[in-house]
Order: C-alpha cells, then structure tokens, then sequence
C-alpha cells in the first residue's frame, strides 16, 4: 500500500463526516427552507471533498513512480532474456547456412 | 547392432532430459501472464470510467453549486476535478508499462520461440545428412535432439521468466496496493468515500426538490421514484468500486502467485477477478438501462 498524507486523508474523511451529519440533520427537517438551506451547504462540503480527493489521488499517483520505473527495468531484463534467445537461433542457421555453402563448395570442386 | 543401442540410449537419455525440462515452474508462467494481462485491461478499463465519472459527477454538483450562488462571475477555481488529468494520464502510463512488461513476459515464454531453436536444428541435422558429406545423423535421433532443444530453450525462458517475475513483484505490488488505496478501503475512504459524498448531495438535492411539492401534487411519486433509483444507482456504484479494489489485489496476488510458480493460487485469483468484472459490467449496464418512472 502507498503511503497517504494523513492530513489529507483525514481531511478527506472529516468532509464525508459532515455530509453524513448534514444529511441526518435534512432528513430531520419538517420546514422546506431549511432543508433547501441544509442542501445548499452540502454542496458547499462537496466542493472542497473534490478538491481534497484531488490532493489525495496527486499523492497517490506520486506514490508508484519509482515502482513503475522498477516495472520498466524488468521490461529491458526480459527484451535482454529474449534476445538471448534469439541469438542461439542465429548460431544455429548462421551454422546452417555456413554448411550449405560448404556443401555447395564440395558440390562445386567434385564437378572440377 | 551395437550402433542402434547407441541410439536406443541417446534417444532415451534426451526423453527424460526433455521431460525434466517440462518440470520446471516454467508452464505456470505461460497459462497465467496472458490471463493476468487480459485482468489488468479490463480492470485498466473499469478504473478509467471510475475516474471518469466521478469527475463528470464533480463537475455536476459544481454547476449546480455554481447555478445556487447569487454572485454574477465565474471562478476557475469552482469547478476542480475529483482527478487532475495529469495524474490520470500517469495512471494510464503506469499500466502501460505493466501491460508492455507483461507482454515482453508472454513474447519470452512463447512456445513458438522454443519451436523456431527445434526447427533451426532439424535443419541443421538435415543439412548434415543430405549434404555432401553425407553424416549419419540418425532422423529419429535428430529429431528427438531438436525437440529437446526447443524444450531446453522453453525451459531456460521459463526460467528468465520466473526469476524476473520474482524480482519485480514487489514494484507490481506496490502499483496495485496504490491503486486499491486510490480506490479506498470503505465507503468512507479514498474514491468510494468522494462517490458516497456525491451521492449523499445528489440524494439531498432530491430531497429538497421533494420537500417543494405541495402534499397534492402529482409529481410527488416520480420524485419519489427518482429518489429510490437514485439509492440503487448509488449502491450500484459502491459496490462496483468494491470489487474494482479486490479485483486490483487480487491481480498483484495473481502475480506473486505465477512468480512463485504456484499456478493453482493463479488461476484462482484469475477465476475471481473474472467474475468480479463480469459482474460489474452486468451492474453497470443495469445502470444504464432505464430507471422505473422514466419516460419511455
């Protein structure tokens, strides 16, 4: 797990606390002015949730990047791994095809 | 005689050599990458819209705030996003990245690769025996040796494989790990604590429209109906953004248990993280559906 800013994060969870109480408060509310007014402050929370979930991801996201460069590190090893591989195909035709011109040499020298 | 037991002992000395080299780890690697990778685009995709309508719901509330303000001007600063498009471009980068290593991982252990070092050497053997020269490379045996070097060559990749897989499941972890914390681990944290924020506004918006209808008015039940598939469409939310985060662990587990050779623990992981996203997308498109009280 990623370390949090554990203001922001706090930060984050005291905003949803309030909505939380503020909707109690709403739902309790027998007027329509005050539950209009207690909407309108909602809002006023959410604004700020947004802009504290914001501050938060940006944390998070700088969190990962030194393990996507270990990511990227492990991608170099294996294209490496692969063109080991590769180069033990190429022996072997480069082998072959050194043959083919050997037999052809033979082939050449007994018509001589 | 004594040549064709010869061969009889080199051909069964390469039978069990090759099925040595069947036994390693190596095969767990090559069912489970490609699963894992088809698990990391969709979860890639479902943590994209995540983002994305989280942001468009920001963006909704802010309007609504903005259209509730008597003040005549406009303010940058009023409408932020839940997610800055920077971060959620070096979230895409970062799982292209393991999207480009996993790959390279499956391009290693491609049997195909194994099968072009087997061909190249029966080549190499038929060469030896219909050239000139004229060899007596045995064909049974020649090609028991191709196929046992295409399974060496498989084996060693395999191995690469493993052992690259191993060194780099901590970083693959800890991508995860910090997208799980991204995701948050209640209702009350990270990305479901903000979507179960929004809902709590959207629902006290409904609310207060609701407690402007005169007790007699008709349109007090499709109020009523919006209310309630409001509910549903928010608990549909919080519980895809709940299996969206164990679906996340459970790729970094799927990978540590490849790495670790262990292909039961794989699969299982694999099997879970299949079902989690099948079911998100049958509550996404039940979301997308029409709502009862909408209008045909």
């Amino acid at each position: 797990m990623t370390e949090q800013n554990p203001d922001i994060a706090a930060l984050h969870r005291t905003l949803l606390d309030l909505l939380d109480t503020l909707t109690a408060r709403q739902e309790a509310a027998t007027d329509p002015a005050t539950i209009q007014a207690l909407g309108q402050q909602m809002h006023e929370v959410a604004v700020r949730l947004t802009r504290a979930q914001q501050a938060l991801f940006a944390q998070q996201t700088a969190a990962i990047g030194a393990a996507i460069d270990e990511v990227n590190q492990a991608k170099a090893d294996v294209d490496k791994a692969v063109a080991q591989i590769e180069q033990i195909n190429k022996v072997v035709e480069a082998i072959t095809g050194f043959l083919g011109l050997v037999d052809k040499a033979l082939g050449i020298a007994k018509l001589v | 005689m004594p040549v064709r037991q010869s061969i009889a002992r080199i051909a069964t000395l390469l039978a069990v050599l090759w099925l040595a080299a069947c036994a390693t780890p190596g095969p767990i690697v090559t069912a489970n990458v490609g699963a894992i990778r088809t698990g990391l685009t969709l979860t890639q995709q479902q943590a994209a819209t995540a983002f994305a309508t989280t942001n468009a719901t920001a963006r909704d509330l802010d309007i609504a705030r903005t259209l509730a303000n008597p003040a005549q001007n406009l303010r940058e600063a009023d409408f932020p996003l839940a997610f800055a498009p920077d971060d959620i471009a070096k979230w895409s980068n970062a799982f292209a990245a393991l999207d480009s290593y996993l790959g390279a991982i499956q391009g290693l252990v491609d049997p195909a690769r194994a099968q072009a070092t087997a061909d190249r050497i029966d080549g190499l053997a038929a060469q030896l025996r219909e050239g000139p020269a004229r060899l007596a490379v045995p064909a049974e045996a020649s090609g028991l040796f191709a196929t046992f070097a295409g399974a060496l060559v498989q084996a060693r990749a395999e191995r690469s494989a493993t052992a690259i897989m191993r060194r780099v499941d901590p970083a693959f972890s800890a991508v995860m790990g910090g997208l799980a914390d991204a995701i948050g681990a209640d209702d009350s944290s990270g990305l479901r604590g903000t979507a179960r924020g929004y809902w709590l506004v959207k629902l006290g918006d409904l609310r207060a429209a609701y407690s402007q209808l005169p007790p007699t008015s008709p349109g007090r039940r499709a109020a009523i109906l919006a209310f309630i598939a409001a509910m549903d469409a928010r608990d549909a939310q919080l519980q895809n953004l709940a299996q969206l985060r164990a679906s996340v662990l459970a790729l970094g587990a799927a990978h540590t248990a490849a790495a670790q050779g262990s292909g039961g623990d794989a699969l299982f992981w694999i099997g879970r993280i299949g079902n989690w996203l099948d079911e998100a997308k049958r509550r996404a498109d039940a979301a997308a559906a029409p709502a009862p009280g909408d209008q045909p």
